[in-house]
This record gives C-alpha cells, sequence and structure tokens, in this order.
C-alpha cells in the first residue's frame, strides 16, 4: 500500500508541475492565447462528417437504433413576416416569441453568447446554421431533427448565419 | 463482506472503449452514455438479487449488448431463485424508467435517447440468446418439461439459429455484428463447457442433500434422463434405486 501511495503522489506531483508550467508559457504570451483561442476554443471536431463517413460504409454507430418517428416534430418550414441581411448572414421578423423548429438534423455544438447576435444556438449537420437570439430548449450535444422544437425566439428579431466547412453560403433554399 | 471487493471483479470489455471513442468522434457521446447507464443499472439489477440470494458473485463484464455476470452457485438451486436473479434486471430498468418519467422532461433529448435505449436493451436481452436474460427463462422451462443434459443442449442450438438470424438482419450493421460476434464467443466457451456444466449438475446431487418437491421416474440407468427442480428416481429391475446410488456407480466406476 505504501508503495501504491508514493507512486501516486509522484503523478500528482508530476501534474501539478506540467500545469504550472503551462499556465507560465502562456501568461504573458498573446500570440500564443490567440492561437488557442482560434484553433483549441473555436473549432470543433467536424462530428457529422465523421459519423455520415462512418454511417455509409458500417451501418449505425449506436448498436439499437434510434427511431426517428419518436421525435416530436411540430413544423415543416420556419415562417416569418420579413427578410433583411445582416452582417455574415440574415435577420428574420417573426411573431413575437417565435417558437422556433430546427432547418437542419445534426448536433448541437454550441449555445452561448455570441456578439452581436445573442444567445445562439449552433447546430451542426450537413452544413452549419446558427440561430440567435434564441432561448435554447436543447442542450449541448444533443442531436436535432428537421423540424424539432429548438426553443422561443427571444423577441421578435431571428438572425440565422449558414455556413458549410466555415464557408458562408446562400440561405435561399433553406426557407 | 461481498460487496467490498467487487469493483475488483468489474471488467470491461474493450469493444466498449472503441465504441466510446467512436461516440466521441461522431458526437454521439450523449447516447453512449445514456445506453451504458441503462446496461450499469440492469446489471446492478441482477447483481442486486443475487446477494439477496446470498450467492457469491465470480465475475461482472460488461459488453456493448449489456452486462454478463458469472455467480459462484450451484447448478441445484429452485426454478424462483433463478427467475428472481433473471428478472431483477428488467425491475431495476422499471423502476429507472419511472425515475425518468417523474424527474426529467419529456420533450429533451435525454429523455427520448433513454426511452428508446430503455426499450431496446431490454427486448434485446430478452432474445433466447446464450448469455442474453432470455436464454435464462427459456432454460428454466425446458427444465421443467425436459431432462437437463437437453435442455442445456437446445439452449446452445436454439442461440446458435438466432444468431444466424439476427446476423442476417443487420450484416450490414458492422457494430451489430460485433455484437453478434462476442455473443458468439461466450456461446462457443458455454457449448465447450456442456460436459463439465452436466458433472457438475451430476456431483451436486451426489455430494449434497438437496430437497425437491417433485419425484421424476427414470426406467433403467440412464443419468441424462435426470432431470433438474426434481428428485430423480430410478426404476431398475423392478426396484427403485435413489440419484445417489446411481451416481456412486457412474463416480467410483469412472476410471
Amino acid at each position: 500500500m505504501n508503495t501504491k501511495i508514493k507512486i501516486f503522489l509522484v503523478k500528482l506531483i508530476i501534474i501539478v508541475l506540467l500545469f504550472f508550467s503551462i499556465i507560465m508559457t502562456i501568461r504573458d504570451n498573446n500570440s500564443m492565447k490567440l492561437w488557442l483561442k482560434e484553433n483549441v476554443f473555436t473549432n470543433n471536431i467536424s462530428f457529422t462528417k465523421i459519423q455520415d463517413i462512418y454511417v455509409k460504409y458500417f451501418g449505425n454507430i449506436m448498436p439499437f437504433n434510434k427511431y426517428i418517428e419518436m421525435v416530436p416534430v411540430f413544423s415543416e418550414k420556419l415562417e416569418y413576416i420579413d427578410l433583411e441581411t445582416y452582417k455574415e448572414g440574415i435577420k428574420l421578423k417573426v411573431t413575437s416569441n417565435y417558437l422556433l423548429p430546427s432547418i437542419n438534423s445534426g448536433i448541437v455544438v454550441f449555445i452561448g453568447e455570441k456578439e452581436d447576435y445573442g444567445n445562439t444556438i449552433i447546430v451542426e449537420g450537413e452544413e452549419t446554421i446558427w440561430y440567435s437570439n434564441v432561448n435554447s430548449n436543447v442542450k449541448l450535444y444533443d442531436e436535432v431533427k428537421k423540424g424539432e422544437f429548438l426553443g422561443e425566439v427571444n423577441g421578435e428579431d431571428l438572425y440565422l448565419v449558414f455556413k458549410k466547412e466555415g464557408n458562408i453560403i446562400d440561405y435561399k433554399k433553406y426557407l | 463482506m461481498i460487496i467490498k471487493n467487487i469493483y475488483k471483479k468489474i471488467h470491461v470489455n474493450p469493444m466498449i472503449y472503441v465504441l466510446g471513442i467512436l461516440s466521441v468522434v461522431t458526437g454521439l457521446f450523449k447516447a453512449f452514455l445514456i445506453m451504458y447507464l441503462i446496461v450499469f443499472i440492469h446489471e446492478l439489477g441482477h447483481i442486486t438479487m443475487a446477494l439477496i440470494f446470498k450467492y457469491n458473485i465470480n465475475k461482472i463484464t460488461i459488453y456493448p449488448f449489456g452486462g454478463y455476470t458469472i455467480f459462484d452457485v450451484d447448478i441445484n438451486k429452485n426454478s424462483f431463485e433463478e427467475f428472481m436473479v433473471f428478472f431483477g434486471g428488467i425491475l431495476f430498468q422499471i423502476i429507472l424508467s419511472v425515475i425518468f418519467k417523474i424527474y426529467v422532461d419529456n420533450s429533451t433529448y435525454l429523455y427520448r435517447t433513454f426511452s428508446i435505449y430503455n426499450t431496446n436493451i431490454l427486448l434485446f436481452n430478452l432474445l433466447p440468446i446464450i448469455p442474453l436474460d432470455g436464454s435464462k427463462v427459456l432454460n428454466i422451462l425446458f427444465n421443467k418439461m425436459l431432462p437437463f443434459k437437453i435442455s442445456h443442449k437446445l439452449s446452445i442450438y436454439i442461440s446458435y439459429i438466432l444468431i444466424i438470424v439476427v446476423f442476417i438482419i443487420n450484416y450490414k450493421n458492422l457494430n451489430m455484428c460485433m455484437i453478434l460476434f462476442l455473443i458468439l464467443n461466450i456461446l462457443v466457451e458455454e457449448h465447450k463447457n456442456h460436459i463439465y456444466i452436466f458433472n457438475k449438475f451430476l456431483v451436486e446431487r451426489y455430494i449434497k442433500d438437496i430437497k425437491f418437491k417433485k419425484n421424476n421416474f427414470i426406467i433403467g440407468n440412464t443419468v441424462k434422463n435426470m432431470k433438474k427442480y426434481m428428485k430423480n428416481i430410478f426404476i431398475i429391475d423392478n426396484m427403485y434405486i435413489s440419484e445417489k446410488e446411481v451416481l456412486e456407480d457412474r463416480f467410483n466406476n469412472f476410471y
């Protein structure tokens, strides 16, 4: 037991030393911080790409299939009153506190505040869509099907951004 | 205390780690965690029932299709005990689903995924394929009607056939094939051990004094016709001969 405790303490000390050495190197190094922010904290693994490749050759990943029909889908198309371009995407005027259905199927990769957009849900599927100014009803890393309830729009303004592999794409075919 | 060293007895099949990594890179790790929570609770059900009946636990292995617990226990035990240990898994899954229904919002991904997996794991484990739970119930039923040796063989053959059937339905799904492969390995092991299992059944009856409510008459001295859950009475040369006497012959004239 004594040797086990010693080994554990040695491992613990190594971890602590590594931790502090990393903190000390990053602390005053701004370019490193920027690199980290852009590459580690922003980019995600492209879950959907890997999933699509695997499912194509090997079938479903989780052993017992999920039934798509179980999802309460309640709206086919997104209804809006007015549309105008806004920054990288579009701004839609919708009915007050509109119950937002998802435009695409995929995985929720981000829920949080985005500058100039408000509370945003990013659903990554074949295309990546940002749904902004929304109070989310889904949780991070949930799987979402097209038409599924995402949340309530905070007021009358809904912001959408449509991207594919980092590039902005045309919104017209989604609305 | 049995519970004290239980963590030493839990093994995890490597395929689960493979599935785990796969689920992480495809973003499906929530589904993975939910599924193995259900599997874990299911196994816990079996273990709890077994501890109530004072079984000793030999080894608990978690496989992608569910758990497989090996008990250090006699083969000759009554069918009620066996059924209850089998039922423990289902019972705990039912309790878990009630807890989810009460505390989890049914519009969430968590609840929907949980219900689907809970049902599917329950149904899959009811398939009468060794080592799944379904095979245990089928084996209990067979043993009520047929001799021990043939019940065991029959359960094994039915398992082979059903594995082929399930394979034909699911051959395009790699993960399902992997699961069937793991199940097949356990089944083959059980098949190889058939003769030792039969022997253990006999040795227990030879050595121990087990009380039975029912009698089973066997004409001749074919030990193969001995039934589980019953006292076997042989009729040889117009005389009633007890099990132990016939087994005495077998074990003392063995080599």
